[in-house]
């Protein structure tokens, strides 16, 4: 079985129903009040676009002319109409409908026409004028469809696989889903005539959202009438067949419109597995189910199934059993036909489609048979899953769920009335199965074959997606659905050229294509002479550029857009656009549009300072440049800074305003010119020379100069701010530093640019200050401070065993005299004293003895008695 | 060899090693003798028998009297150190041969500042010296005699430190006539701290001295003085005195020492008054600019029978 489960607490189940539930109420109320407000206003009508009901009579006139493609008819009183309005296509709004086209006539609803015309013309106008014809019965707004307006089952905001609109998460890339919206809303939503075979376990025939669509079965394992639920039957029957727009629940690829009273595609269980409650499904062969399904009216065999092998060589080397190629034969040329080869279904023969599997591998016995269709796996993100198996064997590809993304799995029915999320390429299959059962109900008839079926499945397929390779193209249905249309989209009528940034910048309305609802892409002719675009929708002559866009979802109505770079400023370009279909259906020429590409400017700088001839940066200057630069195009533009010599930091500061810094360096000092360069995106240039020298360093200096100091106690100290000695006349930042010639003296206490100087000891220190530059360049001061207890001639010691000190407040030069006890004169000297210079005399080699010492000088006498030891 | 011999040896032998060393206690070369101070410090060459065990012992075998005693007081150096010295001292002749002496002398200087090393103030303190000598004398010949002192030095300088020192002083002086001459050597000794801690030498000296002393009519006395110390090659000196006494009742006394080195010059007068068996004496130096020992004041009361 190809699946793994996600198993979600019953509770929260019920808790997130309820919620999803609830909002879905609120929405619809919004939309009702919506619609009421419309019925009374145009405004978000499409522009230019009106659907009309035409008169019995007049359309039989001129409905031959409709659907020979053109807008001229055989009344030439609605030609004039058609003319004054701008009439460029008029289209069925509901297709040829096959086998029901007899009963669509009988309702009038071919009588109903998509009418697109100048969409300059106001709707008021437009629809005034319809009204006046006689041969128009009813005139409305073609309004756009939105997407809540499709189905109100609550779970279906979590089918990204259906609609994915990129909301869910991260991971979810807009539009990896299978493009069913449009189908439903235009096609069909399935068809009570297709039977699709579900060979897996029991569908839960009771479900509250897929019983209406179920048709009973029969049970292969038990070989009984009697199905038993199991969850992989029921998830993988409700993709396919779960009942749409019933309120409650998730919506089915063809599950039928419930509010509309259209069934859905028939749902046959074809029970393989039985839930044992072990581990292990009791199961049987699907070939006999397949055989059995084609006897009863299957015409599409849903199968995510396989076989289980025991390793990777064991699949690779294992080829699909002949009962079962024989199974799947019979099938395809069988069904839907009775005993006797007539065709009983809705399609001549069927369509078997297969799960690929999900080991990861690249291949598997069932896949590699050719008549299968077999189906991989992408998840949310639009790439392919790591589970899925792979290889130019897989036909196709499809949404099956990532567990690893948020609200990335595949959500549908559960047994007993429950809802989940599985991921797998199992779940990928119905969704192939299911846009196959979409098909034939449109499609179905006599003599559709299943050969029709699988071209048009496999060739509506997108290849866009990057995995193609690996898992085939995505199946997508709007373009299954209208694959082999031939019906071109209608010309766009509004295209808008401006020039932006020197682009052309077109913009233009998207078309109406009358069986794909939509145009799919659209072609933009871009020419210097006009006389190049005449034919230029058949044939793209040399010099004629075109500019090719896909908008596969958008609405028509919606406003598009495209850019064409490679126009050469100065020129006069002539331009038209075709929209074209899937099947590449062109729509006519549009009309002609001239544009001028201007002749390029140049950016334009603007300095925001004064700037003189020459800007004098010092060494130690940081000069902040600002500029404004403008381009008078509003082209972008890059800013360059060159020959930029001690030039930093060129940044965007505020839009269009730059700013550079320019250091001084000393060491570079000399004239520069610096270029500052602008460029736009097309080349035109502007300069700005910026002058500047950097000047040398100048060296710091002493401003004020500290004097020697007499401290006369060690409470008192000295405050010295740095600040107001050192200058640097070129304003750089000075360093200090304090040196002391004997540290033991005094301590230094730094604190910022001020230091104290707090002695310590007695004695004398030279202090040197030094303030150095970045660049090492100094200035020094050097002052001495004297440590002294007391003021006054200090002698000491006393007494004395060596030196004696003689410490005096004032210089002086004085006559020191020593005499003995006996009288003897011991010492004689003139000595100059100095308050910062200690005078010591040794006394050493003095007989010990008491002395006494006379120091006489001008204006001073001092003698004191030492004992000497 | 003779005794003479060897203590002229044992002289020589001091003299050199005191010179091979500097000195301590500088205060045992004060000699506050009113009579010495005021003959310009010629103390070995006077005969002054009561202070002769701080001067000249050999002088004692030479005097008049069989006892003397002496008292004095001095202000040494008012100007600079200010010390107060006093000494007590007598002798005796024992007989014509032999004399003994016995002196105290004691100074108290001036109280001084104390500081330390970051001449932080510490005190007080007033230095105090005491020194304490005993003498003898023997006449070998007629005309010769040999003296010798021994003493005792305690200098007390500062809080827990004093210097000590025992000392001795050798002399030989004769005497013929009027004329008398003489030869010593002064402080051979040792010194140390209290702390045990041996000091320099003493401040060792040699001097030789010579005078001449004459009375005329008994009623007038002169006598001149000359004398010369040497202390080392930086402290010499020499000292010139007079005197005249008038009946033996008045003296007038005046002398001079010329200093070479360290050894400060000086002038110093001085008188006496006697009356039988006291003396009284003073002595004054001369203010001499850049001599500390200016104006310095001694007295003396001499008893001698």
């Amino acid at each position: 079985m190809f699946f793994s489960q996600k198993i979600m607490k019953r509770i929260s189940f019920y808790i997130i129903s309820l919620l999803v539930i609830s909002c879905s109420h609120d929405c619809l109320d919004s939309v009702w009040n919506e619609e009421q407000e419309n019925c009374q206003n145009t405004e978000s009508a499409v522009s230019g676009v009106a659907v009309v009901k035409f008169d019995e009579d007049f359309l039989s006139e001129v409905e031959s002319d409709f659907m020979a493609g053109g807008v001229v008819t055989k009344s030439s009183e609605f030609n004039d109409l058609q003319q004054m309005l701008g009439v460029v296509s008029l289209k069925r709004m509901f297709p040829h409908a096959g086998k029901y086209e007899a009963r669509t006539r009988a309702e009038g609803l071919h009588r109903w026409y998509i009418v697109n015309y100048k969409a300059t013309v106001p709707y008021t106008k437009a629809s005034g004028d319809f009204m006046t014809f006689k041969g128009i019965e009813v005139v409305e707004p073609f309004r756009p469809v939105v997407m809540s307006d499709c189905f109100d089952d609550p779970w279906m905001n979590r089918q990204w696989h259906y609609y994915n609109d990129g909301s869910l998460s991260p991971e979810h890339q807009k539009g990896a889903d299978i493009n069913v919206v449009p189908v439903w809303e235009r096609y069909t939503t399935g068809c009570e005539d297709v039977v699709v075979a579900v060979i897996d376990g029991g569908i839960d025939q009771n479900h509250e959202d897929l019983a209406a669509n179920c048709i009973g079965g029969y049970n292969f394992v038990s070989d009984s009438p009697v199905l038993t639920p199991h969850d992989h039957g029921t998830h993988v029957a409700g993709t396919i067949g779960a009942i749409n727009n019933n309120g409650i629940g998730v919506a089915g690829i063809a599950g039928g419109n419930h509010k509309s009273m259209n069934p859905g595609v028939r749902l046959l269980s074809c029970q393989i597995f039985q839930q044992t409650g072990g581990e292990v499904d009791d199961s049987v062969d699907g070939s006999l189910a397949i055989k059995w399904a084609a006897d009863n009216g299957a015409v599409i065999a849903q199968n995510s199934w396989g076989y289980k092998f025991d390793s990777y060589r064991d699949a690779k080397e294992t080829e699909i059993p002949q009962f079962l190629k024989e199974a799947i034969d019979y099938f395809i040329k069988y069904a839907g036909m009775d005993e006797n080869g007539n065709q009983t279904g809705p399609m001549k023969g069927g369509v078997v489609i297969f799960a690929a599997g999900n080991s990861g591998w690249d291949t598997d016995p069932i896949g590699l048979y050719y008549p299968v269709v077999s189906v991989g796996a992408i998840g949310p993100d639009g790439t392919k899953t790591r589970y899925s198996n792979y290889g130019s064997w897989v036909d196709i590809s499809a949404p099956g769920g990532d567990v690893q993304c948020q609200d990335g799995m595949v959500y549908s029915t559960l047994p007993d009335n429950q809802y989940g999320g599985f991921q797998g390429t199992s779940m990928a299959c119905p969704h192939v199965s299911g846009v196959a059962a979409l098909l034939v109900s449109y499609y179905g008839g006599l003599d559709f074959t299943a050969d029709e079926l699988k071209e048009r499945l496999l060739s509506g397929a997108d290849d866009s997606y990057p995995d193609i390779r690996t898992v085939g193209p995505v199946v997508d249905a709007l373009s299954s659905m209208v694959y082999g249309n031939k019906i071109a989209p209608d010309p766009v009528t509004d295209m808008e050229v401006a020039v932006k940034n020197g682009r052309l910048h077109f913009e233009w309305s998207a078309t109406v294509d009358p069986d794909e609802i939509v145009a799919y892409g659209y072609r933009i002719f871009v020419a210097k002479r006009i006389s190049d675009l005449q034919d230029v929708a058949s044939e793209v002559p040399l010099g004629v550029d075109r500019v090719e866009v896909i908008h596969k979802r958008s609405k028509v109505g919606d406003k598009l857009s495209a850019e064409y770079s490679k126009g050469q400023l100065g020129h006069t370009y002539y331009l038209a656009a075709v929209a074209f279909d899937r099947d590449d259906n062109v729509s006519p020429l549009s009309d002609i549009v001239t544009v001028r590409l201007p002749d390029n400017r140049p950016p334009v700088i603007v300095p925001l300072q004064d700037m003189p001839q020459s800007i004098k940066v010092g060494a130690h200057d940081l000069l902040e440049l600002v500029f404004e630069i403008t381009d008078p195009d509003n082209h972008e533009f890059d800013v360059m800074l060159k020959d930029a010599t001690a030039f930093s930091g060129l940044i965007e500061k505020d839009p269009g305003v730059y700013s550079m810094t320019v250091k001084g360096n000393s060491n570079l000092s000399g004239e520069y010119v610096a270029i500052l360069s602008v460029s736009d995106e097309l080349g035109a240039k502007s300069e700005f020379q910026i002058h500047y020298e950097l000047l040398p360093n100048m060296r710091p200096v002493l401003n004020h100069s500290m004097g020697d100091s007499i401290l006369s106690s060690m409470s008192e100290s000295i405050m010295l701010d740095f600040t107001d000695c050192f200058i640097d006349p070129d304003g750089g930042v000075l360093d200090y530093e304090v040196h002391l010639s004997d540290p033991a003296i005094m301590m230094v206490s730094r604190n910022g640019d001020v230091v104290s100087l707090v002695p310590v000891n007695y004695g004398m220190t030279e202090v040197a200050v030094t303030a150095s530059d970045s660049y090492g360049a100094y200035a020094e001061m050097r002052f001495k401070v004297a440590v002294r207890n007391g003021s006054g001639v200090l002698v000491y010691p006393n007494p004395v065993s060596d030196f004696l000190n003689i410490s005096v407040h004032d210089a002086v030069s004085a006559k020191v005299m020593l005499t003995s006890h006996s009288g003897n004169l011991e010492y004689e000297r003139i000595l100059a004293l100095d308050p910062f210079k200690n005078i010591k005399i040794d006394m050493r080699g003095f007989p010990a003895g008491i002395y006494y010492l006379s120091v006489v000088g001008d204006g001073m006498s001092i003698e004191k008695q030492l004992i000497k030891l | 060899m003779n005794i003479t011999g060897k203590l002229i040896c044992v002289t020589v032998l001091v003299f050199h090693v005191s010179f091979a060393f500097g000195q301590a206690l500088p205060v045992v070369n004060i000699d506050t003798d009113p009579k010495t101070v005021s003959i310009g410090f010629a103390d070995i060459v006077s005969d002054n028998m009561e202070s002769a065990v701080f001067g000249n012992p050999a002088a004692m075998s030479f005097s008049d009297f069989k006892v003397a005693a002496a008292g004095s007081y001095c202000y040494w150096q008012p100007d600079a150190i200010k010390e107060h010295r006093s000494f007590l001292s007598g002798s005796y002749k024992v007989n014509d041969r032999w004399a003994v002496a016995a002196g105290l002398a004691n100074g108290v200087g001036c109280s001084y500042d104390m500081y330390g090393k970051d001449a932080e103030f510490i005190g007080k303190f007033t230095p105090l010296n005491l020194h304490f000598k005993v003498g003898a004398s023997c006449k070998l010949l007629p005309y010769l005699s040999f003296g010798m002192n021994v003493g005792f030095v305690d200098n007390i300088m500062a809080p827990e430190y004093a210097n000590m020192a025992f000392l001795a002083d050798l002399f030989v002086m004769s005497s013929v006539h009027d004329f008398k001459i003489v030869v010593g050597a002064r402080n051979l000794g040792v010194a140390w701290t209290d702390s045990g801690t041996m000091l320099d030498n003493l401040p060792f000296a040699v001097s030789a001295g010579a005078s001449y002393g004459k009375s005329f009519h008994d009623s007038h006395g002169v006598g001149v003085y000359a004398q010369y110390d040497f202390m080392g090659a930086d402290a010499m000196s020499t000292s010139l005195g007079a005197s005249y006494s008038y009946r033996n009742f008045i003296s007038l006394r005046t002398g001079g020492r010329i200093g070479f080195g360290k050894v400060p010059s000086m002038m110093s007068v001085g008188c006496g008054v006697t009356l039988k068996p006291v003396e009284f004496n003073l002595a004054y130096i001369l203010p001499v600019q850049g001599t500390a020992l200016s104006n310095t004041v001694c007295v003396s009361i001499v008893y001698m029978i």
